[in-house]
C-alpha cells in the first residue's frame, strides 16, 4: 500500500472510534461520559445505567456500525459487478426482495397466521425469509444482465423489481391486522435498537463473513473494472466470482435489511465517498476505505436520528441521497 | 502453437463457420480478414475460450483448449478486444500492470521484476508518457494503445488483437503494425490479428487466414492466391 493512502486510514479509523464513542454516549438518558466508562468495564455504577450502556446502546453502536459496514460492501460489490455507479442493494431492488421475505414473516407472525405452523420462526426465520427473498431478486438481476448487455436496462429492470415488491409489501400491510402492520412499520422505520443477543451475533457473522469474501475478491474485483471478457482473459473464472458476490451481497444485505430494515442509498453513496476520499479505484484500497466509512457513516447516522429523535432511516435517506444526485451530475458531465 | 481442426462456430442455429481447419505458428504475424459480420471476433473469442465452438477442436501450444483453464489460457494467450476501457481514476500504468494477473498471488501485488515488465510493454506500446494519465483522460487511441500495452505485459507466447488498429491515426496504425510483427519475429511469439486496416497490417504480415462465411482460406501472404482471393471477398474488382 502506498504512502498517501496511510493518512486517510489513519483518519477514518480514528473518525470511527470517535462516533463510535459519541454514539455510545448519545441518547435520551443523560448518562455522563465516566458513568458509560464505568458501565462498560463493569465498574461502579447504577443498575440502570449499566443496562441502558451495555444492552441498548452497545448492541445499538455495534448495529450501526456492522450495518453500514454491511450496505457498503454490498453497494461496491454491485457497482463493481454491473460496472454502474448507480448500482446498490437498495436501488436494485435486493433490499426490497429482502423485505418482502422479511415482511412475509413479521405479518404472518404477528398475525398468528404461521406461528403456530412455524414454532421456531423468529431470528433465524426472518433472516432466513430476507436472505431467500434478497437472494431471489439478486438472482432474477444477474440472470437478466448475462442477457442484456445494457447497465441502464439492468438498473431500471431493478428499480421495477422493487417497486413491483413494495407494492407487494402494500396489499399485505392492507391485508395485515393493527397489531401486525405496527410492528411491520416500525421495522421498516430502521430499528437499528432491535439487535441484540443472537441476533447481534447472527449480524456480526454475516458482515464477517461477507468482508472477508470481498477481500478474498481483491484482484478479480480489480480485474472486473475493464470487464468481464478482459477478467477472464486475465485468469479470472468470472463464474465463480459473480458467485461468490452472490452469496456475500446476499448475505450482508438480506441480514442488515432483516434486523434493521431498508436502509436507503447508503449503499450507494458509501463507495462514491471511499472513492472521493482515496482518488482511487483499486479494491485493494476501496474495500478497507469502504469499511471504514460505511461504519463511521452509519454511526453518524444513527447519532443524528438519536439526537432529533426521528427513524434513522430517514436520516440514511437524507445522508445518501445528496451524494447519488452529486454522482448522477458528476457522470452527465464526464461522459 | 494454436491449431484448429474441424472448427465450427455460432450462435444457437446461426452458423457462422463450418468446419474450417487452420494453423498458427510461432514467430508469425497472422492477419485475420474478412468482411463485417464475417465471424472474426467470434473466432478470436474462441480461440481465447470465451465462447465454446459447436464442434471441433483447438489446440493451444500442445494443449487442448477445453482442458484449460482460466488462468492456465492467460498464461499462454493474452487478448485485446474492441470493448473501451474507460475506468475513471485507474492510472494508465496501473492498467497495464493488470496483465500482470496471471503471474501475481491471490492480491494481485506486483513485484519488481512485474514492474519491470510492465515499464517495458509501457515503452513497446509508445505509452511511457502517458503512463500516469488516468484512463478516463486518454484519447481512443491511447486508451487502445494502453490495451495493447497490457496484453504486452501479460507476456504470453500467443496474442490475439480484435482490430487494435480500429481508432488509431495513420502513423498510430503503422507502428502498431511493425511493433506486432517485430514481437512475433524477435521474440517468437504467435500473433494473430484481425482488422479492417488491410494496407496497413498485410505488408507485416507473414499468413492470412481470410474468412469467406462459412469457410476459411489460408494463405501464406507471398501467395499471389490469396491476394486474388482478397481481392474477391472484397469486390475490389480491378
Amino acid at each position: 500500500m502506498r504512502q498517501d493512502y496511510r493518512i486517510y486510514f489513519t483518519a477514518a479509523s480514528i473518525l470511527l472510534v470517535l462516533l463510535f464513542v459519541a454514539d455510545l454516549l448519545t441518547g435520551s438518558a443523560g448518562i455522563g461520559p465516566g458513568d458509560v466508562w464505568l458501565a462498560l468495564t463493569g465498574g461502579d455504577t447504577e443498575e440502570g445505567t449499566r443496562i441502558i450502556v451495555n444492552n441498548i446502546r452497545l448492541p445499538k453502536a455495534l448495529t450501526a456500525m456492522l450495518a453500514g459496514i454491511a450496505v457498503s460492501l454490498g453497494g461496491l460489490l454491485m457497482q463493481t459487478l454491473f460496472r454502474n455507479p448507480l448500482a446498490g442493494p437498495f436501488v436494485l431492488g435486493i433490499s426490497s426482495g429482502a423485505s418482502l421475505g422479511a415482511a412475509l414473516c413479521v405479518l404472518g407472525i404477528s398475525s398468528g397466521i404461521i406461528s403456530s405452523a412455524l414454532p421456531l420462526a423468529g431470528t433465524a426465520g426472518v433472516a432466513g425469509a430476507a436472505w431467500a427473498g434478497a437472494a431471489a431478486v439478486l438472482g432474477i438481476v444477474m440472470a437478466a444482465s448475462r442477457k442484456i448487455g445494457d447497465n441502464t436496462v439492468i438498473l431500471i429492470l431493478g428499480m421495477m423489481l422493487g417497486a413491483g415488491i413494495d407494492a407487494v409489501i402494500q396489499i399485505l400491510q392492507y391485508l395485515s391486522d393493527e397489531q401486525a402492520l405496527k410492528s411491520y412499520i416500525i421495522w421498516t422505520m430502521g430499528a437499528l435498537g432491535n439487535v441484540s443477543g443472537t441476533r447481534l451475533w447472527l449480524l456480526a457473522w454475516a458482515v464477517m463473513a461477507g468482508t472477508a469474501a470481498t477481500a478474498a475478491l481483491c484482484k478479480p474485483l480489480n480485474l472486473l473494472l475493464s470487464g468481464e471478457d478482459y477478467a477472464a482473459s486475465a485468469g479470472t473464472d468470472v463464474r465463480q466470482v459473480r458467485n461468490i458476490v452472490f452469496i456475500a451481497t446476499t448475505l450482508m444485505a438480506g441480514t442488515v435489511t432483516a434486523f434493521c430494515g431498508p436502509l436507503g442509498f447508503i449503499g450507494l453513496a458509501v463507495p462514491h465517498l471511499a472513492r472521493l476520499f482515496t482518488g482511487n479505484s483499486d479494491h485493494r484500497v476501496l474495500i478497507p476505505a469502504t469499511v471504514l466509512a460505511g461504519g463511521s457513516v452509519m454511526l453518524a447516522c444513527d447519532i443524528a436520528a438519536k439526537a432529533a429523535a426521528i427513524p434513522v432511516n430517514a436520516v440514511a435517506s437524507l445522508t445518501g441521497i445528496p451524494v447519488v444526485i452529486w454522482v448522477v451530475i458528476r457522470s452527465r458531465r464526464h461522459p | 502453437m494454436i491449431h484448429m481442426e474441424g472448427l465450427t462456430i455460432g450462435y444457437g442455429e446461426k452458423i457462422l463457420l463450418r468446419n474450417i481447419s487452420a494453423e498458427a505458428r510461432a514467430g508469425e504475424l497472422t492477419v485475420l480478414l474478412g468482411r463485417n459480420g464475417s465471424g472474426k471476433s467470434s473466432l478470436i473469442r474462441t480461440i481465447e475460450g470465451l465462447m465454446k465452438p459447436s464442434s471441433g477442436k483447438i489446440t493451444v501450444a500442445g494443449k487442448d483448449l477445453s482442458g484449460l483453464g482460466r488462468r492456465e489460457i492467460a498464461r499462454t494467450v493474452s487478448f485485446v478486444s474492441t470493448e473501451r476501457v474507460r475506468i475513471p481514476g485507474l492510472k494508465c500504468r496501473d492498467l497495464v500492470a493488470m496483465g500482470r494477473a496471471p503471474w501475481t498471488g491471490w492480491t494481485g501485488k506486483t513485484g519488481p521484476e512485474d514492474e519491470r515488465i510492465t515499464a517495458a510493454a509501457l515503452r513497446t506500446a509508445g505509452m511511457e508518457d502517458f503512463q500516469d494519465r488516468a484512463m478516463d483522460k486518454l484519447s481512443d487511441g491511447e486508451c487502445q494503445k494502453a490495451v495493447i500495452a497490457r496484453a504486452i505485459a501479460q507476456d504470453t507466447p500467443v496474442m490475439l488483437l480484435d482490430e487494435p488498429t480500429a481508432f488509431l491515426d495513420v502513423p498510430g496504425k503503422v507502428h502498431v503494425a511493425s511493433m506486432l510483427a517485430r514481437l512475433a519475429r524477435e521474440e517468437g511469439k504467435c500473433i494473430i490479428v484481425s482488422t479492417h486496416d488491410i494496407g496497413t497490417i498485410l505488408g507485416k504480415a507473414d499468413k492470412v487466414w481470410l474468412l469467406d462465411p462459412p469457410d476459411i482460406i489460408v494463405g501464406s501472404i507471398s501467395d499471389s492466391d490469396i491476394m486474388n482471393e482478397i481481392r474477391r471477398v472484397f469486390a475490389m474488382e480491378e
